[in-house]
């Protein structure tokens, strides 16, 4: 699937049909930072850790506080991945 | 064909709202896709279980569920498909990029048995990180400045040159990630992508505009102001010009590049009638067809 760079709050509320204070909760407690702060406008990495964030706390469960735990091993679990795949690359040389 | 909701959850069909959902949320858990990324196999599951749920998730959707009272493709509109948090985080992400581990200490947790120390007296490379701007065609074509947030929080001047294309990487050395043992720290890239004009349309070197045109000004020429990405210039339509003709505004197009100069605007006529004809109009073209006829569809 094709998708744009960036995306408005109100584009992102019509195809993900998520709330607009939902949105602005996530970027209150930071745990979402749009990729233009000026503009408002969010890349498919911030939509997708929004729709993260709901599916913890509105199908799992998770209360306020766990949440960027939680973000924080998710974004740990990648790091360490993007790291290895990097020296794994490097020793094949 | 939809797999039995009862079954996927591991309920009964006698389970209440609450065991139902206890069910789910435990499926969930266990195969959402951001908790198993590259999975495929976990993301299929995870489909199956939240279609099920909203199957069956209350007493008003279990009743419908036993009617058969839902609408293929239920699936496609109902269950959380993607897109998952971990389909852009190949590679890393700005907010695995903005992760504060130390790159180092994974090294060595891998190679801690190696002689030498943690890293086995080996050098490697910091992580490239690779960033995305999108900008105006107006902007590629003049060429800008503008600033970005790298994911160590530091400020980045990024100067845009005139002509830039589109994907057109930047290159700012030693602004990733940093190596291990003396390996160089890895680069930044900023990615360029130029956002479509509704005006204009980027051809190689030159820009082109579609330019409508009344018939009397298409038979009769006349003077029209045309759009160019620094603002309108008068353009001479010739009389007698025909649809799809192109007519070029020099040096208004992309630049090339050291100095060259710039590419051209290219102006596509387009022929408009007008939005009603009346009578008059009709019967003078009908009359005026039958002493000067001609074909266009003839080569």
């Amino acid at each position: 699937m094709l998708y744009k760079t960036t995306y408005e709050i109100t584009e992102i509320i019509e195809l993900y049909h998520v709330q607009e204070v939902f949105i602005y909760d996530c970027i209150e407690k930071e745990w979402v930072t749009p990729v233009d702060t000026q503009k408002r406008s969010f890349d498919m990495e911030d939509i997708t850790r929004i729709l993260l964030i709901r599916d913890l706390k509105e199908e799992f469960g998770v209360n306020d506080e766990a949440v960027p735990i939680i973000l924080h091993l998710i974004d740990q679990l990648h790091w360490s991945q993007a790291q290895i795949k990097h020296y794994i690359e490097i020793l094949e040389k | 064909m939809i797999k039995d909701p009862y079954k996927t959850l591991g309920v009964s069909k006698d389970a209440t709202d609450e065991e139902i959902k206890k069910a789910y949320r435990a499926l969930a858990k266990k195969y959402h896709p951001d908790l198993n990324p590259n999975k495929k196999e976990a993301e299929l599951k995870f489909k199956d279980v939240s279609l099920a749920y909203k199957l069956i998730e209350n007493k008003e959707a279990r009743e419908k569920y036993a009617k058969g009272m839902y609408e293929e493709p239920f699936a496609d509109t109902t269950a959380r498909g993607g897109p998952f948090y971990s389909e852009f985080q190949d590679g890393g992400g700005r907010y695995t990029y903005n992760f504060e581990g130390n790159p180092e200490d994974l090294f060595k947790s891998f190679f801690s048995g190696f002689k030498g120390g943690g890293t086995g007296g080996m050098d490697v490379p910091g992580q490239d990180h690779l960033y995305k701007m999108e900008i105006d065609l107006k902007d590629a074509v003049t060429g800008i400045e503008q600033e970005i947030v790298l994911s160590n929080g530091k400020r980045l001047k990024v100067k845009i040159p005139a002509g830039i294309s589109s994907n057109e990487k930047l290159r700012f050395k030693n602004q990733g990630e940093p190596g291990i043992g003396k390996g160089k720290t890895g680069d930044a890239y900023v990615e360029i992508l130029i956002r479509p004009s509704d005006v204009f349309k980027i051809s190689g070197n030159n820009l082109e505009i579609e330019l409508p045109l009344t018939l009397d000004e298409a038979v009769n020429g006349a003077k029209i102001k045309v759009p160019t990405i620094e603002g309108s210039v008068n353009v001479t339509i010739p009389p007698g010009v025909n649809a799809g003709t192109r007519l070029r505004i020099k040096g208004k197009g992309m630049p090339l590049g050291k100095g060259q100069g710039r590419g051209d605007q290219i102006v596509i006529v387009h022929i408009v009638l007008p939005e009603k004809i009346d009578n008059k109009f009709r019967d003078f073209i009908k009359s005026w067809s039958g002493t000067h006829s001609y074909n266009p569809r003839e080569i």
